[in-house]
């Protein structure tokens, strides 16, 4: 456990450090990040400062809402981006086989070679809209609070990471799986920048009990917003962090199953 | 030439069925979660000019433009460049420009036909959609050709950026965080606060998207339409230049990687 720790460190500063080589790239590269997800929280701050409200949810309240859902996908995009948006890619090509020959599990060998320094952006956006909701709304942020906050936003990350893998895993049995990637996150993951109370109902089941993005923020911020509206059952909202265990055991089964029905391309 | 390409984007295409099937999933789902948010914003006590009839159809036309006027152009180009193959494009007898503007289109015709069409077709079965008149309808296409030219030398300038940042993911995100906030394709700019519209006013996106469908939606006079063709030629004309003038500099200042 030691040895791949240091091993991912090793890695991780080598990544790290080419993206900062260059150094005009990467400041380019983070002035297009800040613009393209500022348009997200722009369009809500828009929106509401003409409507008011959306299904009884303030301004600050929807950004909370939509900051959680980029923070936790930031937080997985930076390990789990560049290793499984690519992986259909490498096994279409072949190149997958090489994976396969170095002395470790291949699971934590592509993470740890592809870690993402181009998220910094991403996490400063977030957390500071974060805390500015927190002020906004006057929440008291206590140390327990806090705590939980921090095991939500866990969560959330590993429901977000098992949705990166859980779509590229398919191109194990079917090689091209970028449709489906495309359709989780440029499709299905827009639910969650509004409360999931103004879809339907059907909408509702889905994005809890079949694809549980719903946990990602929803409802975990009706503990922290103190809403009493529920949707299923007043408990969910303390589900996050068990759905996010449970969701990336079933993502990591998924890969070990692909894995073994891996069958090289060559090249 | 276009045919030609259109023909063989076609065959490519349907290599892939159910790549496109997802893709029609996953529009639908776009359009599914916009009218739920209309609807929910409607219903309030804030008073629009606008009904919630207007706002789905707003929808689904910037839906079917966005299909037409989607642009990968500095993805393929950044491809040629870090492949080196872009010195071959150079000697091509056909300029870049329009050989990466029929590429484009026959891909966008493709998308139109097969992801736009449908989409809305299932989208007026849902929801009532409607569209002012004939008149308007004529001038709303002429509109969105226009609106086609415009977006792609706007894209193709900022595009040709790769030379000198040779990965097209920042040159993308910049293009669309700025056309998705500028030309309304998220929000219609009804609901723009006062002095962001007034930005808008002296900047070409929303001739992109904003004006179109207003036009489709009847809310111009027809003199008003007109205006908004013409200044729609004016920006045609401006941007070109500025990628007339970008080109020229790349030219000058091109390195070939590998050959």
């Amino acid at each position: 456990m030691k040895r791949l720790f240091e091993l991912y460190l090793a890695f991780a500063k080598v990544n790290f450090l080419t993206q900062l080589e260059y150094r005009g790239q990467y400041a380019i590269r983070m002035l297009s990040k800040v613009i393209g997800w500022s348009t997200g929280f722009i369009s809500i701050l828009f929106l509401l400062n003409k409507f008011k409200t959306i299904g009884n949810w303030t301004t600050y309240e929807v950004l909370f809402l939509y900051s959680l859902d980029v923070l936790s996908y930031s937080i997985a995009g930076t390990f789990f981006m560049g290793a499984f948006g690519k992986l259909p890619k490498l096994i279409q090509q072949g190149t997958f086989d090489e994976v396969l020959t170095k002395p470790i599990n291949p699971f934590l060998y592509v993470i740890c070679t592809r870690v993402s320094a181009g998220y910094t952006s991403n996490y400063i956006i977030a957390i500071l809209i974060m805390a500015l909701c927190f002020t906004k709304l006057d929440l008291n942020l206590t140390i327990g609070k806090f705590f939980w906050l921090c095991m939500v936003i866990i969560g959330a990350t590993l429901i977000q990471s098992a949705g990166f893998i859980l779509t590229a895993v398919p191109a194990f049995w079917i090689l091209k799986s970028d449709g489906l990637q495309m359709l989780f996150f440029s499709n299905l993951t827009s639910f969650l920048r509004y409360p999931i109370d103004i879809y339907g109902r059907g909408i509702q089941i889905l994005l809890t009990f079949i694809l549980p993005y719903a946990f990602i923020n929803y409802y975990p911020c009706q503990y922290f917003l103190g809403k009493n509206e529920y949707l299923f059952y007043p408990w969910f909202q303390y589900m996050t962090p068990l759905v996010g265990v449970l969701l990336f055991g079933i993502a990591y089964f998924t890969w070990k199953k692909g894995l073994n029905a891996y069958q090289s391309t060559g090249s | 030439m276009y045919i030609a390409f259109i023909l063989c984007n076609f065959k490519q295409q349907f290599q892939y069925r159910a790549s496109l099937y997802m893709r029609l999933v996953g529009n639908m789902i776009r359009i599914y979660i916009q009218v739920c948010i209309w609807q929910s914003l409607i219903q309030k006590e804030v008073p629009t000019d606008q009904t919630l009839i207007d706002l789905v159809s707003y929808t689904v036309i910037a839906f079917l433009i966005e299909r037409l006027t989607h642009n990968e152009t500095a993805d393929t180009l950044a491809q040629k460049v870090k492949e080196g193959s872009i010195a071959i494009e150079l000697i091509r007898p056909f300029s870049l420009k329009w050989y990466l503007f029929y590429q484009q289109l026959s891909e966008n015709t493709f998308s139109f036909l097969f992801i736009g069409l449908p989409v809305a077709l299932i989208s007026a079965i849902f929801w009532h959609i409607r569209i002012a008149g004939v008149i308007e309808l004529g001038l709303g296409f002429l509109s969105i050709v226009f609106a086609i030219f415009l977006s792609f030398n706007f894209q193709y300038a900022i595009g040709l950026l790769v030379f000198w940042v040779k990965d097209a993911t920042y040159t993308r995100l910049i293009t669309g965080g700025i056309v998705a906030l500028f030309s309304g394709s998220l929000i219609p700019l009804w609901f723009y606060p006062e002095t962001f519209k007034k930005i808008c006013n002296f900047l070409p996106f929303r001739y992109m998207m904003f004006e179109p469908i207003s036009i489709f939606l009847g809310q111009y006079t027809i003199k008003s339409c007109l205006d908004v063709l013409v200044i729609q030629l004016f920006w045609i004309v401006l941007l070109s230049l500025l990628a007339q003038f970008i080109w020229k500099n790349v030219q000058k200042s091109i390195t070939i990687q590998g050959g």
